[in-house]
């Protein structure tokens, strides 16, 4: 039988150190494990982000990591036991396509007159082939994802209209979300790739591989590798950060019984006076979509005590990162024609332009069968686009357009100037 | 079937070893004493070859107990042995008969000019 490297009992005592480099730069974590061993740590385990080492005498020991394609039997591990090459841990690279690869890991005594666990480095790059090929599948089968998720993110929002939805909504499909994580995985193989091209084109020259090879560089390049894609996310995202944040006192907020949304919003009692019986009730909500709008929402409800009616003022506020998307994103809105409120969804309905100085632009829709007997109010000011909905449901304008506009027309006098001092405010 | 083409020493000498069946470890031995101690070689070495050569059919095991296997060279092993055997039998024709190559490669000669 032969002697597997010493191993502790106990998980205790164990140190974990980051990985410089994963597995499939060998010769430089040969070098970085021999290194760890003239410290007095000695390889127990590699995860995919640490390894774990024992304690023990600092001493010289070699470290060689063979690459197979198949796992070595008992015998094959006493042969290499009698070389002065002890088995220390097989890591397994389970594949979906082209079978698993093995990443044996191998100790001797520096001193000890060991000869090398590769002798021909002609084989060992053919030994390399087939690493090789899987590390190009792996970074082409991961590049096929960014390009898929890419496409299927990308391709809805050719139309301005689709453009205007995301700006508003933020993306509407999962893609965007998978596209991150496959540009990870597609640098981290290609990343692979290079090292055992590195690796085989030396090797492939006669040259052996450099047991020593400098890791703290590549190491240090490696933490770089990771900061890059980090700092550029965290650049694209300061900009909208920020642009809210240096919004977000240019309002009034509402001193009311029953709270203050801190955005520009009409209130039921403002809207209707104080006379709502037993007091208003409803629910908020506040949320960010990935595209940067702030969006805020309000619904309120009562019974008006003059003739006990039912009404109900809904609000939701798209606060932009920036004005100049405003325009195709309040386009879009008005296309879509369609409200996904906190408890109910509708169509708006016909909605028709409003001529006023007090905002960019506003539009209107007058109650009607197809829209629930709703008002709606459009409203787009600066980087805010508002949608103020409101229904009396006493009221009944079916069959009668003209008393509906006129009731429309009403409602827009009523909110739109304190909208728009809210807006200005 | 793997490219034929000139062979790594390793594999010339695991293909003329297993001409008689053996395990990892008579083979190891076998190389050694086949090329007079100059060729050692290493496990790795060693069992990536076999495993490529297998791959290609160079060789086969021919008998395996879960613990040892022991391999055998293929028809096509030796085919491939034959071939490159010639191959390396010309070279070395070649270099013996080649005019200007007489005494070439001892050390006190120079490079001596073609003369007709």
């Amino acid at each position: 039988m032969f002697d597997r490297v010493e191993r502790p009992e106990r998980a205790d005592g164990l140190v974990r150190k980051w990985l410089p480099q994963d597995l499939y730069s060998i010769d430089q974590m040969e070098s970085w494990l021999t290194d760890m061993a003239a410290e007095g740590l000695f390889l127990v385990s590699i995860g995919a982000c640490f390894a774990q080492f024992r304690r023990g005498g600092a001493r010289n020991v070699r470290y060689r990591i063979d690459v197979l394609s198949r796992e070595l039997t008992t015998d094959e591990l006493v042969l290499y036991d009698s070389c002065g090459w002890h088995w220390v841990l097989t890591k397994e690279e389970s594949r979906i396509f082209g079978g698993d690869i093995e990443f044996y890991v191998f100790q001797a005594d520096e001193d000890a007159t060991v000869p090398e666990l590769h002798t021909d480095p002609m084989e060992q790059a053919n030994s390399l082939r087939r690493l090789n090929r899987a590390c190009i599948l792996d970074a082409l089968w991961a590049l096929m994802f960014v390009l898929l998720f890419l496409g299927l993110s990308v391709y809805p929002m050719v139309s301005f209209h689709e453009l205007g939805r995301f700006l508003l909504y933020g993306p509407t499909n999962g893609g965007w979300m998978q596209i991150p994580v496959w540009i990870f995985w597609t640098a981290l193989y290609t990343g692979r790739w290079r090292s055992v091209r590195r690796l085989r084109k030396r090797l492939l020259l006669g040259e052996p591989l450099d047991h020593r090879a400098g890791y703290r560089r590549r190491f240090r390049y490696g933490v770089l590798r990771m900061a890059v894609p980090l700092g550029l996310i965290a650049l694209l995202v300061a900009p909208l950060i920020c642009a809210q944040a240096a919004g977000g006192g240019n309002f009034q907020s509402l001193l009311l019984p029953e709270g203050t949304p801190d955005f520009p919003v009409v209130r039921l009692t403002e809207f209707r006076g104080r006379g709502v019986e037993d007091g208003v009730e409803g629910e908020t909500r506040h949320k960010w979509t990935v595209a940067g709008a702030v969006v805020d929402e309000i619904w309120e409800y009562g019974d008006y005590e003059e003739d006990g009616a039912q009404i109900e003022l809904s609000t939701v506020c798209y606060r932009l990162p920036f004005a100049w998307t405003s325009t195709l994103a309040f386009d879009a809105l008005l296309d879509d024609g369609f409200y996904e409120g906190i408890h109910e969804n509708y169509y708006v309905g016909e909605i028709t332009p409003v001529s006023t100085d007090l905002v960019d632009e506003a539009w209107a829709a007058a109650p009607a069968g197809d829209n629930g007997g709703r008002f709606a109010l459009f409203v787009r000011d600066g980087r805010y686009i508002v949608q103020t909905f409101y229904s009396d449901h006493t009221t009944d304008f079916s069959g009668d357009p003209d008393a509906a506009a006129a009731y429309r027309d009403r409602c827009v006098e009523r909110i739109l100037p304190l909208l728009a001092r809210r807006l200005n405010g | 079937m793997g490219a034929v083409g000139p062979m790594t020493e390793a594999m010339y000498y695991i293909l003329l070893t297993l001409t008689v069946p053996s395990h990892g470890y008579q083979l190891m031995s076998a190389v050694t004493q086949a090329s007079r101690s100059r060729v050692r070689m290493g496990p790795g070495t060693l069992y990536g070859v076999l495993t490529r050569m297998e791959t290609d059919r160079y060789i086969e095991i021919v008998s395996d107990d879960g613990r040892r296997k022991t391999y055998a060279i293929t028809e096509s092993g030796r085919a491939a042995l034959r071939a490159e055997t010639d191959r390396l039998r010309a070279m070395l024709d070649d270099q013996e008969n080649w005019r200007g190559a007489k005494g070439c490669l001892t050390e006190s000669n120079g490079p001596k000019e073609l003369t007709d």
